[in-house]
């Protein structure tokens, strides 16, 4: 495949939808319903970059990392990596591809094989890349070492190993076979927080190193944060906001997002209890029935008839801030005038822009 | 000993602690998974116990309720829960203290609510079983249910009347899931578990907690495995049941910024022992334990700039069968010095008027001052400068 330098456009998702069907009947199955799991989503993963993605559970963050992946087939819309059209793809036709792409899993207890040596779960992958002989060895201690680990765990098995450290097995793993792109489904979340930041930096240090691209998925906007250049805010399988990392954290345009920054406890007494919050109401409603228009709405507090009926364009703001609500936060007059409809927006979306009250 | 700051004369500790050790015999040797703990607990208090996996926060818990007793277990100390002695307590005793006086709620609401049972009927069964009369009256109620239920059939809603106890127990579990927040509550008291969230679950764990008005809840993570608009909510409502009915809760926990959103006091744990104790601001403006430092460093915050890098703690935990000789943390802890293979006692360090605020550290206060800030207004456990293979710090001990 042609190499491309930082910068370019590695992963592209358009228009990208996963509906689960729900089958019911006793001969014949008939479909009753569909989750909406990804509805309509679009964004684009440069070379080097890290895309952070987070949204409550059910919103369908590990359901689109997976379809990225080509885990899943989507039901409609187009993936492409590297410039090639990989959204109906045959398994045999994925397999170079699989070099390209790897993940690393939420539960570092349970996405390493209990009944495999440390070597052997690393090995498998370095000989599918083409790695042979005692090479495949070396290539092994080598990769431990890098991730933290001592290189004569090679003959262990996962059970002796703990959550933090099977994660960086996870990693290495994903390693093995130099890949551009790394989808991390919450990669730290099963992990206690000094153990976390270890992780972290380590997944910035191989970053650096190896020019990685990364999709992050996590349900913790502060570790997204952390390690994210972009982060796109999903909610009910749809997107509701991308924005540039520190932005969104100083100037969320999204409701949804003010409330979810709002809802995290600062780890600061002093402040916390200076600090007004609005806790929002209710959970997320059901996937298989999604409320019109907005569907954020039934528990927006800035929700009015217009948000009930149509549903809001993602709407592209300066900075490439992009969010999809009627009554953006944070944006003055003027970036409210000189806001454009985003290409990314759902194809089901209105056409109006938000304007100002 | 864990609160001066908020203490009238008058409120007396209705829960006390007094070297509790816990240790379990086991194929890799004797594990001291409690050593040596103490604190007391006020009413309305909410005590916080923070620390890594493995730290004996949840052993702690678990063995107030006897639910650590086994063969294998030896336990020492005290724990004095209203004049009575939970650790040496007969089963019937603990069985009317549990759930009625000290009650749970467990991490983890799919795997603690019963599966195949509806959950109002959960909660029934807590009432009733703590319920003197239904016991008294066990015949008679079966009696005056079985008759209810032929002649109360479903086509003659007019005859559906009071039949005992048993009806009596479901109105209150309606009104116990409407105060925690359960919408339409009346038609989903007949829900399984599986029909609800995880939010909602929790909910029902913490009404089902509350189904007897205990005096002390003991929450081991109850929002860890939840969202944060649901946690917001949870906490919230913790908050409000405090208030309403003054119970005291010991929150078992390892997110910091829930501990800062309700705690009155925290318990820092690490490898068995609490290694510092003190008020929510003592702990959090001006830690004494590096171990304290260490957790406040490896905060992610949203409220400021992001920092380049992490910090973190090198290493991990020890194991609790082979735990290092005198100060747990050292082989972790940069600023290692000659006193620390000798255990450090817990006790209030530096000024004498600081007397509820105690750690386990053989440092001077003087140059705790100094050594914990790595960089201005930050607090962590990094030596200055930053070593630069931080990351590599995963060797098995």
């Amino acid at each position: 495949m042609s190499s491309a330098g930082p910068g370019d456009v590695l992963l592209e998702v358009e228009h990208v939808k996963l509906h689960f069907p729900i089958k019911q009947g006793i001969l014949i199955d008939r479909v009753v319903g569909r989750v909406h799991a990804v509805d309509d989503v679009s964004f684009t993963l440069r070379e080097g970059e890290t895309l952070g993605l987070v949204g409550e559970s059910g919103c369908g963050k590990t359901t689109l990392s997976r379809t990225v992946m080509r885990l899943l087939e989507p039901t409609s819309g187009s993936l492409r990596f590297s410039g090639t059209d990989v959204t109906h793809a045959s398994r045999h036709s994925l397999m170079p591809l699989r070099r390209e792409m790897q993940m690393v899993f939420q539960d570092p207890y349970a996405s390493l094989n209990p009944r495999k040596r440390i070597g052997q779960i690393v090995g498998v992958a370095l000989e599918r890349a083409g790695v042979k002989g005692d090479d495949v060895e070396r290539r092994v201690r080598e990769l431990l070492e890098r991730v933290g680990l001592s290189p004569e765990h090679v003959n262990r098995f996962p059970h002796e190993f703990s959550g933090g450290q099977r994660q960086r097995i996870g990693v290495a793993r994903a390693l093995a076979v130099s890949p551009r792109l790394i989808v991390l489904d919450e990669p730290v979340s099963a992990l206690d927080v000094s153990i976390q930041a270890q992780i972290i930096n380590l997944l910035e240090n191989l970053q650096n190193e190896f020019g990685l691209t990364y999709l992050f998925v996590a349900h913790d906007l502060s570790v997204v944060r952390h390690v994210s250049d972009r982060i796109a805010v999903m909610y009910l399988g749809k997107l509701m906001e991308v924005s540039p990392a520190e932005e969104l954290y100083t100037k969320p345009i999204h409701p949804y997002t003010a409330a979810l920054l709002e809802a995290i406890p600062i780890p600061d007494p002093r402040e916390n209890r200076a600090r007004r919050r609005s806790v929002v109401a209710g959970e997320p409603p059901n996937p298989i029935n999604p409320p019109s228009g907005c569907v954020f709405h039934p528990r927006c507090p800035r929700a009015t008839d217009v948000c009930r009926e149509v549903e809001p364009p993602l709407t592209a703001y300066a900075n490439d801030h992009v969010a999809a609500c009627h009554h953006p936060l944070s944006v003055s007059a003027r970036e409210l005038a000189a806001a454009v409809p985003s290409p990314a927006s759902p194809l089901s979306a209105g056409e109006a822009t938000p304007q100002a009250a | 000993m864990t609160t001066a700051t908020t203490t009238p004369a008058a409120k007396q500790a209705i829960l006390e602690v007094r070297d509790l050790t816990v240790s379990f015999a086991t194929d890799e040797g004797v594990v001291q998974a409690v050593d040596g703990v103490s604190f007391n607990l006020r009413a309305g208090e909410i005590l916080a116990v923070v620390g890594e996996s493995g730290c004996g926060k949840s052993v702690t818990a678990m063995t107030l309720l006897g639910l650590t007793r086994s063969p294998n277990a030896r336990f020492e100390g005290t724990a004095t829960y209203k004049g009575t002695e939970l650790l040496s307590a007969s089963d019937a005793e603990l069985q009317r203290i549990r759930g009625a006086e000290i009650a749970m709620i467990f991490q983890d609401p799919m795997a603690s609510l019963n599966p195949v049972m509806r959950i109002g009927d959960q909660i029934v069964e807590q009432i009733l079983a703590h319920d003197v009369t239904y016991e008294d009256h066990a015949i008679e109620d079966a009696v005056v249910e079985t008759v209810a239920s032929v002649t109360d059939p479903w086509w003659m809603p007019w005859r559906r009347g009071d039949n005992g106890p048993r009806q009596r127990a479901r109105e209150r579990a309606i009104e116990l899931l409407e105060r925690v927040g359960i919408p339409r509550a009346r038609e989903r008291v007949d829900a399984y578990p599986h029909e609800f969230s995880g939010g909602m679950r929790q909910r029902v764990m913490i009404a089902l907690a509350l189904s007897c008005d205990p005096s002390i809840l003991i929450a081991d993570e109850p929002t860890t495995a939840l969202d944060v608009t649901v946690q917001a909510q949870i906490l919230q409502r913790f908050r409000e049941l405090r208030d309403e009915t003054n119970a005291a809760l010991i929150l078992v926990t390892h997110d910091l910024g829930v501990v800062a959103d309700i705690a009155d006091n925290i318990a820092v744990m690490y490898a068995g022992r609490i290694v510092e104790q003190g008020s929510l601001d003592d702990i959090f403006y001006d830690p004494q334990h590096p171990y304290t430092w260490g957790l406040m460093g490896a905060i992610t915050r949203i409220d400021r700039p992001r920092r380049s890098r992490l910090p973190t703690i090198p290493g991990l935990p020890p194991s609790l069968a082979n735990r290092p000789e005198g100060c747990h943390l050292r082989p972790r802890c940069p600023h290692e010095f000659d006193a620390c293979p000798q255990v450090p006692p817990l006790a209030a360090r530096g000024d004498a008027a600081r007397g509820a605020h105690l750690d386990r550290c053989w440092l001077e206060p003087e140059r705790k001052r100094a050594l914990r800030e790595i960089e201005p207004g930050e607090i962590g456990l990094e030596p200055k400068p930053p070593a630069p293979s931080a990351t590599t710090g995963g060797d098995v001990a």
